[in-house]
């Protein structure tokens, strides 16, 4: 019979006690998946700060992740030029803006209707 | 002195350092000084002289160790890069810090420092000597420890906030750089030798992406960017919107690898290390040497060091049984600090790291003082209060904020903090062997920094928990410290707290 020292015991007892916790949580997640959602609090829209992309000034929009000021200069250009954005989605159609680029920082934008 | 003879060691260096900073003066003057200096010490019989040139010694350290330091980054290197600025050239060095991957809005941007060897500019080549901050827009796959011949233009670093005290180019001056290469075009980089770097250091950075590698495979790319910060001090894909929350509620610490984070490292090793059948005294320099070479795998930032100081301290004096962590310790760490780097006095990290001890160690004195069987809520409020009045003034000047909810948001993240590296750094290891065991600390690690990020940002959301300045200067945070400095004073020549126990 394999004899454990009591640190042995104790370090063999963590593991066994978050595995159990992790084994737990990954049943509660796969039977209930909705709360995925709830628990990722880090990539949810939510936790990002927002700015409005028909409001915001140069700097407030340089203030955005991936956003630098040619750009910022850009979108401000076209809301002068259209009257704003009716959709987040419009802003592809700004010069330099490309898909990549969108999917980078769009969670930071936001259009308060 | 007698006490604390550490403390005013290092103020003596300290003066040296600012003095040398501020003031040109001759390098082969200060020598000769310091040379004077030794000798008098060694004649002089009586012990208050001796102490007073000891410290002036210091100082006269201090001031050569900054002046050195100058004089070197005016080499052929600076001079070569103020004659080509912004004009093509041909450098060709070793690449001696980790190659860092971030995205920006051009794409995909690698970033590495370069001892620089050789340079080539439209006239000929020259030999030189320095180090430059290297960004490539594209280019193949490198590594620490290669040779590389690349083609580029040079500038000095952005100072991207002019109303901030401190810079980027102020960073990376403090770091021995004063230049950026910026390769964009499609030049291909030419590798002239790989793997030339130190042994150890490629090993530990190659287990450095490993645990990346494993963090990655069981966290969504955000959380593996937070774990990334804490465990494995790699602050490059750290997302922007959860720094700014941290930043908001005063808890950045808890992104960057401090004395919290080795406490619970050491912690974790010695508890490991405890298997191995031998004495205390063999385990104890196990955990020094494996604290070592996960300080080599997290980068020696002055945070680190600070705290890997403190902690090699605290273990020795387990080996040698004395109580080894007081204001005597702090200075020790301090001082190996500035002989490494007089600079780093100007970094922020560094003034942060040791005033936020500093803290800790003046409140939980008092603390225990006070009440030996106190409240640990109540004993947590007071150092987490004590931190942020002693870190605010430096916070207010770089930052230009002042966060209050600081002191309730710490004492509910930092036993978060430390139930996450210990999750954290089980998954690493345990994700290593098993894939399985890996996924299920890998869920618990996930519920823990979701859980750590809810947190703050329901702390960012009180009321008047942070508010932002619009003009601070180095004379309202002088003010500030005098009046703290003062009120220390008070408090210490006040009546002794009365034991309750």
């Amino acid at each position: 019979m394999i004899i454990f020292t009591k640190q042995e015991k104790c370090i063999l007892c963590v593991v066994l006690g978050v595995s159990l916790a992790g084994s737990a949580i990954q049943s509660i997640l796969h039977v209930k998946p909705h709360l995925k959602d709830a628990f990722r609090i880090i990539d949810r829209k939510k936790s990002y700060f927002q700015v409005d992309i028909n409001t915001a000034s140069v700097e407030e929009l340089v203030k955005v992740p991936y956003i630098g000021e040619f750009t910022a200069k850009r979108i401000v250009r076209y809301r002068k030029k259209f009257n704003g954005f009716s959709s987040l989605e419009e802003l592809k159609k700004v010069k330099g803006i490309r898909e990549k680029n969108y999917e980078r920082f769009y969670s930071y934008l936001t259009i308060n209707q | 002195m007698k006490r604390y003879p550490f403390i005013l060691i290092v103020f003596s260096m300290m003066t040296g350092i600012m003095l040398g900073y501020f003031f040109s003066s001759s390098l082969s003057l200060i020598y000769l000084m310091t040379l004077g200096v030794i000798f008098l010490i060694f004649i002089t019989k009586n012990p208050g002289l001796n102490a007073v040139l000891l410290l002036l010694g210091f100082m006269l350290i201090g001031l050569a160790g900054i002046e050195a330091k100058q004089s070197a980054m005016e080499g052929k290197l600076n001079r070569f890069a103020r004659f080509n600025y912004g004009q093509p050239v041909e450098i060709v060095g070793k690449i001696v810090s980790d190659v860092q991957k971030r995205e920006t809005t051009t794409g995909e941007k690698m970033s590495f420092t370069l001892n620089v060897m050789e340079g080539r500019d439209a006239k000929k080549t020259r030999f030189l000597d320095g180090k430059v901050l290297v960004q490539m827009f594209k280019g193949r796959p490198l590594s620490y420890g290669d040779i590389i011949k690349i083609k580029g233009k040079m500038h000095r670093p952005y100072i991207y906030d002019k109303k901030s005290p401190s810079s980027y180019r102020q960073y990376l001056y403090f770091r021995g750089i004063e230049w950026i290469i910026s390769v964009k075009n499609i030049t291909p980089v030419e590798i002239i030798k790989r793997n030339r770097g130190n042994t150890l250091k490629t090993l530990m950075i190659a287990l450095r992406l490993k645990c990346e590698e494993i963090l990655e495979a069981h966290l969504s790319e955000n959380e593996a960017g937070i774990l990334k910060a804490i465990l494995l001090g790699n602050r490059s894909q750290l997302p922007k919107h959860i720094k700014g929350l941290f930043m908001q509620t005063g808890t950045t610490h808890v992104l960057v690898i401090s004395g919290l984070h080795i406490g619970v490292i050491i912690s974790l090793i010695y508890v490991l290390v405890r298997i191995i059948p031998a004495g205390r005294t063999f385990q104890y320099i196990a955990t020094i040497i494996i604290l070592l070479a996960y300080v080599l795998m997290a980068g020696a930032r002055p945070s680190i060091l600070r705290a890997t100081i403190m902690g090699i301290i605290l273990l020795g004096g387990f080996i040698f049984e004395k109580k080894a962590i007081n204001f005597n310790t702090l200075a020790c760490a301090a001082l190996v600090l500035l002989l490494i780097n007089p600079f780093y006095l100007f970094d922020v990290g560094f003034q942060l790291s040791f005033t936020c001890v500093s803290a800790i160690l003046f409140v939980s004195g008092r603390q225990s003082k006070r009440n030996k069987r106190s409240n640990v809520f109540w004993e947590s409020f007071w150092i987490s209060l004590g931190v942020w009045v002693g870190v605010a003034g430096l916070i207010a000047y770089y930052f230009l904020i002042i966060t209050p909810v600081t002191v309730l948001a710490n004492i509910i993240v930092v036993p978060m903090l430390t139930a996450l590296v210990s999750v954290g750094t089980g998954m690493i290891i345990l994700g290593s062997i098993s894939d399985l065991l890996g996924a299920l600390f890998g869920v618990c690690t996930q519920l823990l920094v979701n859980a750590m990020v809810g947190i703050i940002y329901i702390f960012n959301e009180i009321p008047f928990g942070h508010f932002y300045l619009t003009n601070v200067n180095l004379w309202h945070i002088i003010i500030y410290y005098l009046i703290l400095i003062l009120l220390i004073i008070l408090i210490k020549t006040g009546p002794e707290p009365i034991d309750k126990a």
